[in-house]
């Protein structure tokens, strides 16, 4: 029960500072010109797929280091052909950084990662995602 | 002391007084580095310049991930408070490259260098595997000489 209660509060934590970090990257972007706002957001979103890189360097296990450093490898391929060829490759990179996110729970990716982490990361990249497919348009 | 014990410090992987050169994790880092740092070279000056650039501002922008990772698994909250202002300080660097001047970029790999020798055990002491401070401080130098270079030719 008391562990349940933690859970949530952990959730609920991550939740809420996922949806503050999330429009406050919505607002900085929508006061820029439009490809100034891609290359914000393109930056962003390899920054954060690099947070995972940090936590392995924590982790230190070799299977864990070479699962995210794909994971890596594919979001920025993502993060360069959004500002490169179309937004919504961003878009999508936003998305499936999330879907990634939602990987590491305790029956899946083991990497050790604050419990916090993966709702805050999930819900900013969601919002963030939609944000550009309908900004975008 | 035990059999086990012996086979433990005898092996030359656990114990670096019986490590040849490549198998110390600066010397194997080192290696790494100046590999990579050549790779990427190589490969940026195939790009026209523009796209070049957005690569070596990604990059930096994503160093600045690496520490905020570092920062989230740290107990220490004041270590986590610096890991957090040195990531925002190299996402403003690389934004600087990006929108003001690519010498930005090469302050932000020699500022990266020096961070990066700053998670020394009798620094910051903050932990990192082994091999992490040798392959990105060379890296970094190399990549920042190469902008340095490259850039103004």
């Amino acid at each position: 029960m008391t562990q349940n209660t933690t859970q949530r509060a952990h959730a609920l934590r991550g939740l809420i500072i996922g949806i503050v970090g999330a429009v406050a990257t919505v607002m900085i972007a929508s006061l820029l010109p439009k490809p100034m706002a891609l290359e914000l957001l393109s930056i962003v979103l390899g920054g954060i797929a690099f947070v995972y890189f940090g936590f392995v360097l924590m982790d230190g296990r070799k299977r864990e280091m070479f699962i995210e450093f794909g994971n890596i490898g594919l979001t920025i391929a993502l993060a360069l052909l959004g500002l490169w060829v179309a937004p919504y490759w961003l878009a999508a990179g936003y998305l499936a950084h999330g879907l990634w996110d939602a990987l590491h729970h305790p029956r899946g990716i083991q990497t050790n990662i604050p419990r916090w982490y993966i709702p805050f990361c999930l819900t900013y990249d969601w919002v963030v995602a939609g944000f550009i497919l309908l900004w975008w348009r | 002391m035990s059999t086990e014990q012996n086979k433990t410090i005898s092996d030359p992987l656990l114990d670096p007084r019986k490590m040849n050169m490549v198998q110390r994790p600066w010397a194997r880092g080192t290696i790494v580095a100046i590999i990579g740092a050549i790779a990427s070279a190589y490969i940026l000056t195939l790009l026209p310049k523009p796209f070049a650039r957005d690569i070596l501002v990604a990059l930096v922008g994503y160093f600045g991930g690496v520490y905020m990772g570092l920062g989230l698994s740290t107990d220490s909250a004041k270590k986590a408070a610096l890991e957090y202002a040195v990531s925002g300080a190299f996402f403003g660097l690389s934004l600087a490259g990006l929108w003001l001047s690519p010498w930005f970029l090469a302050l932000a790999c020699f500022a990266h260098a020096a961070w990066d020798a700053a998670h020394h055990p009798k620094a910051l002491d903050i932990f990192v595997r082994p091999w992490y401070v040798p392959t990105c401080v060379v890296y970094d130098i190399l990549m920042g000489t190469f902008v340095l270079l490259w850039w103004w030719r």
